[in-house]
């Protein structure tokens, strides 16, 4: 038996100890995955929501753990509420038109290019441009559906595969694929506008 | 996923790495305090699982309902509305004109 296996058998017992009454024995599943969850949530979410909605994670688990069947796949089961739960949140987002949707300058453009001209030679970019770059990333973001920019996420931004994505949202593998797809579509047409730069 | 053109693949990687930098953040350390307090308040996941058991039983069986209230409708609509009033003077009448003339003529 690994050191995996070991885990997700203790995970195991915790949750049946929970299940038997002993709320607090929940604590220590929150300690033990609370690093995992929230290196989940952080790269779905913005930085500054990220503890509530990680929270929400763990409630939304207690809640429906109850619903877990294979109890050794705590892990898995619990990434999987973590990225539903971020889904959900875009889709509250852009319900309540929080979201602000705005088109990118020429100048931002032509810093893109920039960035990218430079990348080809040198190995690394500096801490200011991969800033620069990671707020344009969330500025395209916003223009896409939740759905679109959790699959994209997903299969485009951290090279998960699509049944990967699947299992972890609870979509068909057709969807992910069809929407990991468009959306890759739009992020590239939203960051290299073949009218605005040469 | 491929790209063909080496632009879109040094734009992707390059995205790639802005977008996993965002997990190097660090977190507060009161949070996991804060969790368990808002675990402690909700009720037992056990306890709620008979009212979640029973709603998913509403809700499997609410398609059929609703199918036999349309039935049930429809056929009512087909139906004629009588009266229990009718039925009575119906029955009243009818004993009294041929029913009891057919009787006492036998």
């Amino acid at each position: 038996m690994d050191l995996m296996d070991l885990t997700a058998a203790e995970d195991a017992l915790i949750v049946q100890q929970v299940m038997d009454g002993d709320t607090e024995a929940f604590a220590i599943l929150l300690t033990r995955h609370r690093h995992h969850v929230l290196g989940i949530v952080r790269k779905h979410a913005p930085y500054d929501e990220a503890e509530e909605i990680a929270q929400e994670v763990f409630i939304r688990a207690y809640q429906s753990l109850s619903a877990l069947e294979k109890q050794d796949r705590f892990k898995h089961w619990l990434s999987s509420i973590a990225v539903k739960t971020c889904c959900d949140f875009w889709r509250r987002k852009y319900r309540s038109r929080e979201i602000s949707i705005s088109d990118f300058s020429d100048e931002q453009c032509n810093r893109l290019d920039q960035i990218l001209s430079r990348q080809s030679n040198q190995d690394w970019i500096e801490d200011n441009a991969r800033r620069e770059l990671r707020e344009m990333l969330d500025q395209a973001l916003n223009h896409l559906s939740p759905e679109d920019r959790m699959a994209l996420e997903l299969v485009y931004l951290e090279g998960l595969s699509c049944r990967e994505a699947a299992k972890l949202l609870g979509w068909t593998i057709v969807n992910v694929k069809v929407r990991a797809f468009r959306s890759r579509k739009k992020l590239h047409s939203l960051l290299c506008k073949p009218g605005r730069r040469s | 996923m491929k790209n063909e053109n080496p632009k879109q693949d040094a734009l992707k990687a390059l995205l790639r790495e802005a977008y996993l930098e965002k997990e190097k953040i660090p977190v507060g350390e009161r949070w996991e305090q804060n969790a368990m307090r808002a675990i402690r308040c909700l009720p037992h996941p056990r306890g709620s699982n008979h009212l979640a058991a029973f709603e998913a039983l509403v809700w499997k069986f609410a398609p059929a309902a609703a199918g036999l209230i349309i039935l049930f409708t429809f056929a009512l609509f087909r139906m004629d509305l009588i009266p229990d009033s009718e039925v009575v003077r119906y029955l009243f009448n009818g004993f009294n004109q041929d029913g009891i003339a057919r009787y006492w003529t036998i």
